[in-house]
């Protein structure tokens, strides 16, 4: 696939012709420089951002032409998001947040019972149940990117993105965060990430180079 | 995402911003509860005047003569005569006829009502089949024709009296004659078309203007009857009996009168409405304002969202659902303030005011028709926002 980006006169080839396939249960690591393209290509294959030419088979279906509300049944279903600043919402508490997946789910029907119960298992998952009732800005940086966690896995999705999860962390925290998500991927979860530090790629087991929009190297 | 876990979302976001959320709200407050007070003083006004008019029959019209030449002498013209009053009678429909002085239906007879020293001038009336409140004393009782008797309307009393207590019983001049206070009338407003006159018997107000030319009749009409058709009727009698006039017998119907006076209120307190519902369309701009800023505040907080799953529609829905909680949760409290508004108003006016079930639903639907008019454009920019600029604003 290829992407642009309309400049004033101009437009940046962002993507070459990227073409990859990643399998069920892959630890994807994207790795580059800063500008290189990889949060965009995260961006697409995560149906956030679209782009220009090529095809995206994604779980056996071609999801190349796909509108707004499509993508957003896709996301619901099948991925799970992590960024590098956590993004919490602030008004919710903690429990909120990790709940919010499920609000969205296409035809849910689950009782508030069931809902809570979901929470503290996830929550109990990332070790931070005891803070189900407090605001995101009462926990500390590692805690609120477990909250991240949790609230990505809460509709059991197909497929992690993580932008980036360790990059506001201390080392030591994101040495952790790396270990649940080690711990996910071991429980046949895909997990896509995207990073320029060199050291964590020894949890993946796959890696691709991107410089300047190209695919330069696949490990 | 069912509308259930929508509408907790948006209270969630409201809550979080209570001090923001209720100063826009106090916009909303302020014109919805203007507006109910303005409809609740309208209404009570209506009622008023239509408690007034019940004291005259429903079934009473009033004929009346009007001349070709505007400047006939009524008085040498005589367009009524004591034997109409027996012709009428005979009319299909028409159930009993009694003249009338006086002007569009309103009989009123004036007197000049003397004690002592002191004298005012009083609007007389019969006393049948008036609904009056008394305040010493008593009122008539039926068939009390014969005697002198009257009940003074408050403010004559209060003229020519020093202690309303001691004033029943005590003679008074009307016209030159002797009457006994057997009655004082509660104080009126100035709308009150009872409680500003006062009351003698039948056969004493005919005595008194026994020398006064009939200037109308009224005409009771059968229950059941057609008024326009027995009035016809009434009509083609009387120019029988008075062929030699040029002119035309017309009919003054009270009811029209007080359907007349209604209509005006009505239209004046409309328009005393919409005026006020101005600062309905300014607390509306304001819950634009607050929208907007709302949604360039947590453009991250929507990207984010979009990003677990929601449509764009639930984004749209949520911030419209803000918006309509913000005005609807106004409304309710405008209309509470505007119930209070219109009690104390109340208190100083000389009718209560009457806050009807239509002007409370059509405060609710106007409060969240304003939600919804203000608040759709900002919901629409929220949910057509991209979810990459939105999370990496």
């Amino acid at each position: 696939m290829n992407k642009y980006y309309k400049l004033k006169d101009d437009k940046l080839h962002a993507l070459k012709d990227i073409n990859l396939t990643i399998e069920q249960g892959d630890f994807l690591m994207i790795m580059g420089k800063s500008g290189s393209g990889k949060t965009t290509l995260l961006n697409l294959l995560g149906f956030l951002d679209g782009f220009d030419t090529g095809n995206y088979i994604f779980n056996g279906k071609d999801v190349t032409t796909l509108n707004e509300n499509q993508r957003s049944e896709l996301r619901s279903s099948y991925m799970g998001f992590i960024f590098q600043q956590f993004h919490l919402v602030e008004s919710l508490t903690i429990g909120q947040n990790v709940e919010l997946p499920l609000l969205y789910r296409e035809n849910n029907h689950i009782s508030k019972k069931v809902k809570s119960q979901m929470v503290e298992k996830y929550l109990d998952r990332v070790g931070l149940l005891s803070k189900k009732k407090q605001m995101p800005s009462e926990l500390s940086g590692g805690q609120q990117q477990r909250i991240a966690i949790a609230r990505a896995l809460i509709n059991d999705p197909y497929v992690i993105f993580a932008d980036e999860p360790t990059g506001a962390l201390d080392s030591e925290t994101g040495v952790d965060i790396m270990n649940i998500l080690k711990g996910l991927n071991e429980e046949k979860k895909t997990i896509i990430m995207v990073t320029h530090d060199i050291d964590l790629t020894k949890y993946a087991t796959k890696v691709i180079y991107l410089k300047d929009g190209l695919i330069t190297k696949v490990d | 995402m069912s509308i259930i876990n929508l509408i907790r979302t948006s209270i969630y976001s409201l809550k979080s911003h209570k001090l923001r959320v209720f100063l826009t709200m106090i916009g909303i407050i302020i014109g919805i509860s203007s507006v109910i007070t303005i409809l609740a003083i309208g209404n009570g006004l209506k009622a008023e005047v239509n408690k007034s008019m019940e004291s005259t029959s429903a079934n009473k019209i009033n004929v009346y003569f009007q001349a070709d030449n505007m400047g006939a002498d009524y008085s040498l013209i005589e367009p009524f005569s004591k034997s109409d009053i027996l012709y009428l009678k005979k009319v299909e429909g028409v159930e009993k006829a009694e003249p009338t002085q006086g002007i569009a239906g309103f009989n009123f007879t004036s007197g000049e009502v003397q004690y002592f020293d002191k004298k005012t001038f009083v609007m007389l009336d019969d006393y049948s089949g008036k609904k009056v409140k008394v305040k010493y004393g008593r009122f008539f009782k039926e068939g009390e024709n014969a005697s002198k008797l009257i009940v003074l309307n408050f403010e004559a009393a209060k003229t020519i009296f020093d202690s309303l207590e001691n004033a029943i019983g005590n003679g008074v001049t009307v016209n030159g004659l002797i009457y006994e206070v057997i009655g004082i009338l509660e104080e009126a407003g100035p709308m009150s078309f009872t409680g500003n006159s006062s009351y003698i018997s039948k056969n004493a107000k005919e005595e008194m203007n026994a020398d006064n030319p009939i200037s109308s009749l009224d005409v009771y009409i059968k229950a059941g009857e057609d008024k326009d058709k027995v009035f016809e009727n009434i009509k083609k009698q009387l120019m029988q009996d008075h062929s030699n006039l040029k002119g035309e017998y017309k009919l003054q119907d009270p009811q029209a009168i007080t359907k007349a006076f209604e209509k005006i209120i009505g239209g004046l307190t409309a328009f005393i409405a919409c005026v006020t519902g101005i600062s309905l369309f300014v607390g509306g701009i304001g819950v634009m304002n607050i929208m907007y800023v709302s949604v360039s505040e947590r453009k991250r907080e929507i990207g984010i969202r979009r990003a677990i799953g929601a449509k764009p529609k639930s984004i749209l829905i949520q911030f419209l659902l803000e918006a309509i909680m913000v005005t609807g949760t106004g409304g309710l409290l405008g209309i509470l303030c505007g119930f209070l508004f219109g009690k104390i108003i109340g208190a100083f006016l000389p009718f209560p005011p009457v806050m009807t079930v239509g002007s409370v639903i059509g405060a609710t639907i106007t409060s969240v028709g304003v939600g919804i008019v203000f608040g759709i454009i900002p919901a629409i920019n929220a949910s057509k926002m991209d979810p990459i600029k939105a999370i990496y604003k």
